[in-house]
């Protein structure tokens, strides 16, 4: 079938490109209706916009064939009209996979004798002063019927007071939403921000949900990786890298700090250079401390939506599943600019109304309530973190950047091993479930994350599996 | 310390590790000959008697090695002399490297002495070119040269370097970054079309792997054999994948395409599930498209996305190198047979055999038959040497009945038919290869388009072995002239030199053969013989190639006479 296509390419901007790229039309003698090639607003590269109509099977290989001249950045095209209907899932859910923590997850509790050291759930209980405001929100029968979309009143005050005094960020009440959990927090955003086309730039590696919300919400485009690199001294960022990543296509910056599965803690310093590129390209952060309490080096957390000069482009995500033990309660919020929390708001109300009214009860009471409990998990996750570190004492075939936060280990194998495969073998062989360092996307090849969120003797006994494996086998 | 631009393509070309170029000096690029000059330790320089001569030797060498072939020409003539070798290089996949001499910026543009863009002339026929003004510019762009011509799909690349360039000095470091934004080499292949893919293979009843050029250029031999065997798959292959799988083997079903076997044509109309590795289903091979494997679920295997689903539609596209593909898939493939398949195959096989191959390679009265010929060669050089064909009846027949035992031993012009082709690419296979033998086999047509490089074989002293199968006509043109044309023949009759007497002059010894009792001592000779040897065999006139898939017909519509 004939379309009339709008193809947009991005090149290098060298002589001799705007040849190559007509060179391809002229071989199929296809007549080019209009076209605007300019500058991009990044240096160095050129923007080309051709207008024609041809058939779809021959755009589909044209572009391609566009996309392999070694100039050419980046092609995509869109039909101006014209129907097509397909039997079967949508592209986007058909090309997602599920997550590969779920994967190993599920996969370990199939079977017998199985440790998880997959599934980042801390296994403290949710202290019982929240469950008890719970017992008589329902018992009082404050909790019966929907509450306002954005959350409970008194509950978004709570959490205005919480982000001044531990975030140093100045939101007011219409700022925050409070959401199902960081992970409804953060698709509302991905879909309330992103267009098809939209890139946004991920560090990594990053928590792979992430991947695949925003592949979701791009209609299963590819996210766009920048990865840190790693060195003995932690996992570094180079600000030059994100900046060669964006084009005219980028919408926003995503980070996730501390970092899930790395344990990075962005500098003050880092956290700067990226409000600086944000402001440069006129960008969104998106940002992901869900961890926030937990940090071992001593520095306060710094969250990048406390800077002045980024706050109106800053969405930070946090939640209380793992600073107060309540993963099952699903409470997390989101401090939003307000001319976007509105648009983001659309969303959240689309996918679930309100969160669980009672959850809204017991996390105001957690986040009325002291912050012993914090103090006490993490004390304890710092002490776990030990135990990961002894352990690995004991061999040669794996090494850690220590994490500097949340209760993820990001071990680098020392041989270029499959870590699919890996994880599979583990989990057979060793009765040890770990994840596969290749989903937290680039940078994640050849590692494996495990959490330390679990009990001690857990932890003891999985490292002790894992380590005994690696030495036989790699 | 500064050197001149000339120095510093040296310099650039050492750092490649370049050890052979094939050129052919003039005005525009003599400051780099001069600096070639210091190298002639380091660098052997083939001087080569056409520049076209230069782009097919070059492709010959890369062929073997699977690294880039180095060619010097200089600006105008010299660069155009180059074209044909670059287009042939594009369509074949074959890593070279052009370096053309290029009139002075100062007078760029004006139409001065042996000017050409060409630049703009090779834009269409290079993966990636680039023409230097500036001396500065070398190092990368020779660097960006050589990554993009071997890396991903392989394929030619051309710097133009103007003349003040070669002269200018600067202070030369070689780039370690190539620094190529849009240039991306896949990695490794989809696992989860990977396990889709070895799926349908397990399921499958009458799996057929379609293996093509991918395979050798990805050293990808000793995977597919694994494949093959574990999983119990008939193989089949395009003209360029020759040799990746061994021909005697119980599980070859031969050569797809218009003059390939009857069974492996036929097979791809009847298989359930086919995989299609480093292939790109050329139309030579598929025939009508609409009717082409309509019945399969289609697997493809290509390092180039631009390939998949562009000519047939594919059930699961993995873009990966071969080799790569390949071991994901050993990784879920079950161990399986399929003797029902392979009985299927064996009927269709038999059906050939009696009546195109024994009667044509082992004819027993009438003239010359080209089939007999190349089953002879075969057989006294058991399998083993490297086989150079040119374009044409000769082409085919060879493919056909060559039967191969290593890999990377048939070298040919595919994609673009180039005649001519042979004897420079023989050339340049056998400075790869010296410890092999490399044998051309050319069309009496063929062979008078580059005829001139049998000086640069007898000055460079290469022992090239030649057999020209000369029917006097342009066979093929004058067979299909017969099938299509109701005999028709116009003009495709040749009235030859004496190609004896021809190779005498150029200090190349050589023999004529008529007669069938004579054909195996003149082979031995051939063979035995030190240094270049020159045979001519006078065959059949109207020798035709048979099978064949009418163009325009379907794989089923091969006809066996």
């Amino acid at each position: 079938m004939k379309y009339r296509y709008t193809i947009t390419i991005q090149t290098e901007n060298h002589p001799g490109v705007l040849y190559r790229i007509a060179d391809l039309f002229l071989r199929r003698k296809l007549n080019i209706e209009t076209m605007l090639v300019s500058g991009s607003e990044k240096k160095g590269i050129s923007d080309f916009t051709i207008r024609l109509e041809l058939e779809e099977s021959i755009m589909v290989v044209l572009s391609k064939q566009l996309a392999r001249i070694v100039e050419v950045i980046n092609v995509a095209y869109k039909a101006d009209d014209g129907v097509k209907r397909t039997h079967g899932p949508s592209d986007t859910a058909a090309a997602i996979e599920i997550s590969a923590i779920k994967k190993i997850q599920l996969l370990a509790t199939s079977k017998k004798g199985v440790i998880s050291l997959a599934q980042g759930i801390p296994s403290f209980q949710t202290p019982e002063y929240i469950g008890q405001a719970a017992k008589e929100a329902i018992d009082n029968h404050t909790a019966d019927k929907y509450t306002q979309g954005f959350g409970i009143e008194p509950l978004r005050r709570e959490i205005v007071k919480k982000v001044e005094r531990d975030n140093g960020i100045q939101a007011e009440v219409d700022n925050v939403i409070v959401t199902h959990g960081g992970i409804e927090a953060l698709m509302a955003v991905f879909l309330g921000l992103l267009n098809i086309d939209d890139e946004i730039i991920i560090l990594s590696p990053d928590y792979a949900s992430h991947i695949t919300q925003t592949r979701i919400a791009r209609h299963g485009g590819r996210p766009v990786f920048v990865a840190l690199k790693e060195t003995t001294e932690g996992w570094i960022l180079d600000p030059g890298k994100i900046e060669q990543a964006i084009t005219s296509n980028t919408k926003a910056i995503l980070i996730s700090n501390p970092c899930n599965p790395t344990g990075k803690v962005y500098t003050k310093k880092e956290l700067k250079d990226i409000a600086k590129l944000a402001l440069n390209y006129n960008l969104f952060i998106i940002t992901d401390e869900m961890y926030e309490y937990f940090i071992y080096n001593g520095h306060p957390h710094v969250s990048i939506g406390s800077f002045p000069e980024v706050k109106d482009r800053v969405i930070s995500i946090f939640g209380l599943s793992k600073s107060y033990a309540m993963t099952g309660w699903r409470i997390g919020y989101m401090i939003a600019p307000k001319d976007l929390a509105h648009h983001i708001f659309k969303i959240h109300d689309s996918l679930v109304t309100c969160p669980t009214a009672v959850s809204q009860y017991a996390a105001l009471a957690a986040l009325q309530g002291s912050k012993k409990c914090i103090d006490h998990f993490r004390n304890e996750f710092k002490r776990r973190r030990q135990i990961v570190v002894d352990a690995l004492k004991h061999t040669d075939k794996m090494n850690l950047v220590l994490p500097e936060g949340a209760y993820y280990a990001f071990l680098k194998l020392n041989k270029e091993v499959d870590d699919n495969q890996l994880a599979l073998d583990l989990i057979e062989e060793a009765k040890v479930a770990v994840v596969p360092g290749s989903a937290f996307g680039l940078g994640g090849a050849h590692h494996v994350r495990i959490s330390f969120g679990c009990e001690e003797d857990v932890l003891k006994e999985g490292m002790r599996r894992l380590v005994a494996y690696v030495n036989e086998k790699l | 310390m500064k050197i001149t631009g000339a120095q510093a393509v040296m310099k650039s070309l050492i750092n490649e590790g370049v050890d052979v170029i094939f050129g052919y000096p003039g005005g525009a690029i003599m400051p780099i000959y001069d600096a070639l000059f210091d190298y002639g330790k380091k660098i052997r320089h083939i001087l080569v008697r056409h520049e076209q001569g230069a782009s097919h030797a070059a492709e010959g060498y890369a062929r073997i090695l699977g690294k880039p072939g180095v060619c010097f020409a200089t600006s105008g003539p010299g660069a155009t002399n180059l074209v044909t070798g670059i287009t042939d290089a594009m369509l074949d996949s074959v890593p070279i490297v052009c370096i053309t001499g290029q009139v002075s910026l100062s007078v760029l543009g004006t139409d001065a002495f042996q000017e050409t863009d060409i630049v703009g002339v090779t834009t269409p026929i290079t993966k990636w070119n680039y023409q230097v003004t500036h001396a500065e510019e070398i190092p990368l762009a020779i660097r960006r040269a050589f990554h993009i011509a071997r890396t991903g799909r392989p394929g030619p690349t051309l710097v133009d370097i103007t003349k003040n360039a070669q002269f200018d000095t600067f202070e030369y470091s070689y780039p370690k970054d190539v620094d190529l934004p849009g240039y991306r080499i896949p990695s490794d292949p989809d696992e989860l079309k990977i396990k889709k893919a070895a799926e349908l293979i397990n399921q499958a009843k009458k799996p057929l792997l379609l293996v093509g050029h991918g395979i050798l250029i990805s050293r990808a031999e000793k995977e597919l054999l694994k494949l093959a065997e574990k999983a119990g798959i008939l193989v089949a292959s395009t003209l360029h994948g020759l040799s990746a799988f061994p021909t005697g083997h119980h599980l070859y079903t031969g050569m797809l395409g218009m003059h390939g076997n009857y069974a492996p044509n036929l097979l791809t109309n009847k298989a359930d599930v086919i995989i299609a590795v480093g292939m790109r289903f050329d139309d030579r091979v598929t025939g009508r498209l609409s009717d082409y494997a309509k019945q399969a679920k289609i697997i493809h295997i290509d390092i180039d996305p631009a390939e998949l689903n562009k000519n047939v539609k594919v059930d699961v596209d993995i873009v990966a190198d071969a080799q790569k593909g390949i071991r994901g898939l050993l990784k879920y493939v079950k161990k399986n047979s399929h003797s029902q398949w392979i009985e299927e195959f064996k009927k269709l096989e038999k059906k050939e055999y009696d009546i195109v191959i024994v009667p044509t390679t082992h004819p027993r009265e009438g003239e010359l038959k080209m089939a007999e010929i190349i089953r002879i060669l075969s057989e006294k050089t058991n399998g083993e040497a490297v086989i150079v064909a040119d374009v044409g009846q000769h082409q085919m027949i060879t493919a056909r009945y060559y039967r191969f035992k290593k890999p990377h031993s048939f070298i040919t012009s595919g994609g673009l038919g180039t005649m001519g082709f042979a004897l420079p690419a023989a050339m340049g296979a056998k400075v790869a290869a010296p410890t092999r033998e490399v044998i051309a086999v050319i069309g009496d047509g063929s062979f008078q388009m580059t005829i001139q490089e049998l000086a640069t074989i007898a000055q460079e002293k290469l022992p090239v072995k030649i057999i020209i199968l000369n029917n006097n006509f342009l066979g093929m043109v004058r067979q299909w002239q017969q099938l299509f044309f109701d005999r028709r023949y116009s003009f495709v009759d040749l009235k030859n030199p004496d190609f004896i007497q021809v190779a005498k002059g150029f200090y190349i010894p050589g023999h004529k053969v008529e007669r069938r009792e004579d054909i195996e001592t003149s082979i031995d000779t051939l063979l035995k013989t030190e240094g270049p040897y020159l045979l001519e065999v006078v065959v059949e006139k109207e020798d035709n190639v048979f099978p064949m898939m009418p163009t325009g017909a379907s794989v089923e519509e091969m006809r066996l006479e």
